[in-house]
């Protein structure tokens, strides 16, 4: 544990996941300005970064920074919830693929395999094209179309850690196989689990953004990172502060996750310490 | 006449736990024409010195100390161009495990052409009779159905006598073998082994042996030094290791060994 | 292959049946009588009110001729539709592939072979953020300053390639004109993933101990690195293709979108947005299909030129 802290990586991308978590919980208080608040005066449409607007004003008047603060709500919460779906599914098939073996094992990696092969944003787009967008759509599907790589490292790590002493000892002893995945194999297996998974975040804030830059996402008016960008399209020659600070904020809380994920894999991963 | 000369070498290996001293301060000759064996067990820094003689330590691992002269030559000075050329046109190696020491993705051919070309103008031709040659003389039946394979294709005991005519291709005047047979059968030990001693005669060659079983040295090696974490614990010539070993670590060794059955005694 | 083709055509069944048939079940934006009556056509066409093995057979035999029925938009051939828009799709990607791997090999290998440098240290903060740039934005950074602030390059479209409205020189002028800013979105993601691993194949490559043979022989150090370590480092990279693949056209759905690209994956964007539910079928088993194919000719490839496989 003291390894973790000592990660330069580490100690930087969790510094700024905090402030953008305290961002998400207290957008109340960090800004009082209601996002969806509209004002169509001249003077207050399509204004550019001041001391009053730090980062502008939409076409409607409304105060670019504070829905930028609202959407990392949207944002971190779309990255955390698709992550656990997939961790849910991705464990539960490796675990049982790695561990038992035989037609499960075949059938598992063949659903791998196919998962991994089609193209995952269409895959994506068209289930929400079917089902209809809206957040939760997002992070269910989000979930069930990402869990195919956690799968095939999780059934890597079983392969091995099934054939260990203590596994062996357990079964003699009587203990129920799912004690043995879960209690005696799996908390062995994690670490490269947290690796991907924190990886993942930073993947499912990316997808989201995308998918709510095309419509398909997160709906207006509520905010998110994506559909203010979608807004600043329409005023791409003009006004700029649109575009770059939404970007600006996916890019800055994905790196930071993917900072913590690399950092956990130089941590965990003895093969790659120098 | 010594071909080669090592004084106070030591060799250090930076990590980030610390200094290893792989090789401190050890100091051997091997005259000119005869065998020297380096024994000892692994980790008791061998290979490295072995290695440090070409210039070939790969960081961390750093030469700190110490001196190596070739023909009087200081080896520890030369520019890189220099201990290029000499790398295995004066000196080579073999080593342990001729799998992995061998390109995996490039031709036989390939591999023993590029060693010539590298020290000598040389047509194609010229490269394919010297090297048709020199795995004659390795004793490889038919040399010329082997040249387009690739070394996964060859027989470990192939694989090690490609690695020694390959090593011998620009004749040179001392040749280190770095464990040549442990990853081989015992019988194909034995062949390479008289190979090598056949050859050495026939090529007025100086050798530089490495290994950690004794027996071996007893059937080939004019004088012993033996290693024990860096530091030459007994220097002797190999008769009076054999009846008269003075250190301990020496006598664990030798009951470590297993003779073969040509020896000295 | 086949169960692969199999599980995808399972797949694709599935996802039909998701098609909201219920008005309420319909909670944002999409207008309920428009999808209904496209879900209607749906049923009507792939027999999704049959028993559920007829259905599959059915949807097998029309993935296996490539009949996806008519667009539910204008009620022409689905596979027409598509295949006028795939050359568009096809010249993007196989360009950007080109160009991915042009860049990012040498800066890769360059990286490995100088490791610790400052070039490398240069290129692993790059890398880094690459990873984290949310593509589709910096596609409109890339809008927002070459097209308008500078208008060095036009920002959208390239006509069909179709229509014939130009003397040839002066269509491939007008095509390179458009295809430059979406070429250089399209590649910016692969770049920072394939630099990266080939700098790892690379690293990997010269810890190896046929290098050192190699450096023991007396050869110059450049026949070393860029002989020896280079071939074993980039042959594994040619399976990474199969890889990269489904994120690169699953790309063109949002860059051919984004540059207003007339390819398949803007007629799978407008498809989704209409309720074409044929188009959007055809378009996902294309664009799967074409990722099975690519991934197949890069294991041929790898076959081919190494020879631990070729000789087996």
């Amino acid at each position: 544990m003291r390894l973790v802290f000592k990660q330069k990586k580490i100690i930087f991308g969790l510094g700024l996941i905090i402030i953008m978590i305290a961002l998400a919980i207290f957008a109340k208080f960090i800004c009082p300005q209601d996002p969806y608040q509209i004002n169509l005066g001249e003077h207050e449409k399509l204004q550019p970064p001041s001391f009053e607007h730090f980062f502008g004003t939409d076409d409607l008047g409304r105060d670019v920074f504070t829905r930028i603060v609202y959407g990392a709500r949207i944002s971190i919460s779309v990255g955390f919830i698709a992550v656990l779906i997939s961790l849910l599914i991705g464990v539960l098939l490796g675990a049982v693929s790695g561990y038992y073996g035989g037609k499960a094992d075949w059938l598992i990696m063949r659903l791998v395999e196919i998962m991994l092969c089609i193209p995952t944003i269409f895959l994506i787009l068209m289930a929400l094209a079917f089902l209809g967008p809206s957040i939760r759509n997002v992070m269910i599907i989000i979930g069930l179309t990402s869990w195919a790589g956690l799968a095939r490292l999780v059934r890597a790590e079983f392969l091995t850690l099934r054939e260990r002493d203590y596994v062996l000892a357990a079964k003699i002893l009587g203990a129920s196989d799912a004690r043995i995945i879960f209690r005696h194999i799996l908390p062995n297996a994690l670490s490269p689990v947290w690796v991907n998974a924190t990886l993942g975040v930073g993947g499912a804030i990316l997808i989201e953004a995308a998918l709510s830059f095309l419509g398909l996402g997160v709906q207006i008016p509520t905010p998110s990172w994506g559909n203010i960008l979608t807004d600043g399209i329409y005023y791409v020659d003009s006004a700029w502060w649109l575009m770059i600070f939404p970007g600006l904020f996916i890019l800055t809380t994905v790196l930071s996750f993917n900072l913590v994920g690399e950092g956990l894999r130089d941590v965990l991963d003895p093969r790659l310490r120098k | 006449m010594n071909i080669l000369e090592v004084r106070d070498l030591k060799i250090y290996f930076y990590a980030e736990q610390g200094i290893v001293k792989a090789v401190d301060g050890i100091s051997f000759d091997i005259k000119k024409g005869s065998t020297l064996g380096l024994a000892g067990e692994s980790g008791s820094g061998k290979t490295v010195t072995a290695l440090s003689i070409l210039n070939l330590v790969d960081p961390p691992g750093k030469i700190i100390n110490g001196q190596i002269k070739y023909n009087g030559a200081s080896l520890l000075d030369l520019d890189a161009e220099k201990m290029r050329m000499l790398r295995g046109k004066e000196i080579s190696i073999v080593f342990q495990e001729p799998l992995t020491a061998l390109n995996p993705v490039l031709s036989i051919e390939e591999q023993m052409y590029e060693m010539l070309l590298a020290h000598r103008r040389l047509s194609k031709n010229g490269c394919h009779k010297i090297v048709i040659e020199y795995l004659k003389k390795v004793n490889i039946p038919s040399p010329q159905k082997i040249l387009k394979d690739y070394p996964h294709q060859l027989s470990g005991g192939t694989r090690q006598r490609v690695m020694i005519a390959m090593s011998l291709l620009l004749n040179p005047k001392l040749i280190i073998l770095d464990e040549p047979t442990t990853a081989l059968d015992v019988t194909i030990q034995a062949a390479i082994l008289d190979l090598l001693m056949q050859l050495k005669e026939e090529m007025d060659l100086s050798i530089l042996f490495i290994t950690h079983d004794l027996g071996i040295i007893a059937e080939i090696a004019d004088d012993v030094v033996i290693l024990e974490k860096g530091r030459v614990v007994e220097k002797a010539g190999t008769l009076e290791i054999f009846e008269n070993p003075k250190n301990d670590y020496t006598k664990r060794l030798l009951n470590a060994a297993r003779f073969l059955e040509v020896s000295p005694l | 292959m086949i169960p692969m083709l199999i599980g995808i055509s399972l797949v694709t069944l599935i996802i039909m049946h998701l098609a909201p048939g219920d008005p309420t079940s319909i909670r944002y934006g999409l207008n309920p009588e428009v999808s209904q009556s496209a879900r209607a056509k749906l049923v009507q066409l792939y027999g999704l009110d049959k028993p559920i093995l007829t259905q599959y057979v059915m949807w097998l035999k029309r993935i296996l001729t490539l009949d996806f029925g008519r667009s539910l938009l204008d009620d022409r051939p689905v596979i027409t539709k598509i295949m006028e828009r795939l050359p568009a799709t096809l010249l993007l990607n196989i360009l950007s592939l080109i160009l991915i791997f042009g860049i990012a090999l040498p800066i890769g290998v360059t990286a490995a072979v100088k490791y610790d440098s400052v070039f490398d240290k240069v290129t692993t903060i790059f890398v880094f953020i690459g990873f984290a740039t949310p593509t589709f934005w910096f596609a409109l950074m890339l809008i927002m300053l070459f097209g308008f602030q500078l208008g060095w390059f036009p920002i959208s479209g390239m006509r069909p390639w179709y229509v014939e409205y130009y003397s040839l020189g002066g269509q491939i002028k007008d095509l390179v004109w458009h295809l430059i800013l979406p070429l250089v979105a399209t590649s910016f993601g692969g770049l920072a993933g394939i630099s990266r691993y080939a700098k790892s194949s690379m690293l990997e490559a010269i810890r190896q101990d046929y290098i050192r043979t190699a450096r023991s022989k007396g050869l110059k150090e450049r026949r070393v690195i860029y002989r020896h370590a280079l071939k074993n480092a980039v042959l594994p990279l040619i399976t990474i293709l199969g890889f990269i693949l489904p994120s690169l056209i699953g790309g063109s759905f949002i860059f051919e979108t984004i540059f207003a690209w007339p390819g398949m994956g803007r007629l799978g964007y407008e498809a989704i947005m209409n309720y074409d539910y044929t188009t959007v079928m055809g378009v996902g088993i294309i664009s799967t299909l074409l990722t099975l194919v690519g991934i197949l000719i890069s294991d041929i490839a790898y076959a081919v030129v190494d020879p631990r496989i070729r000789y087996k």
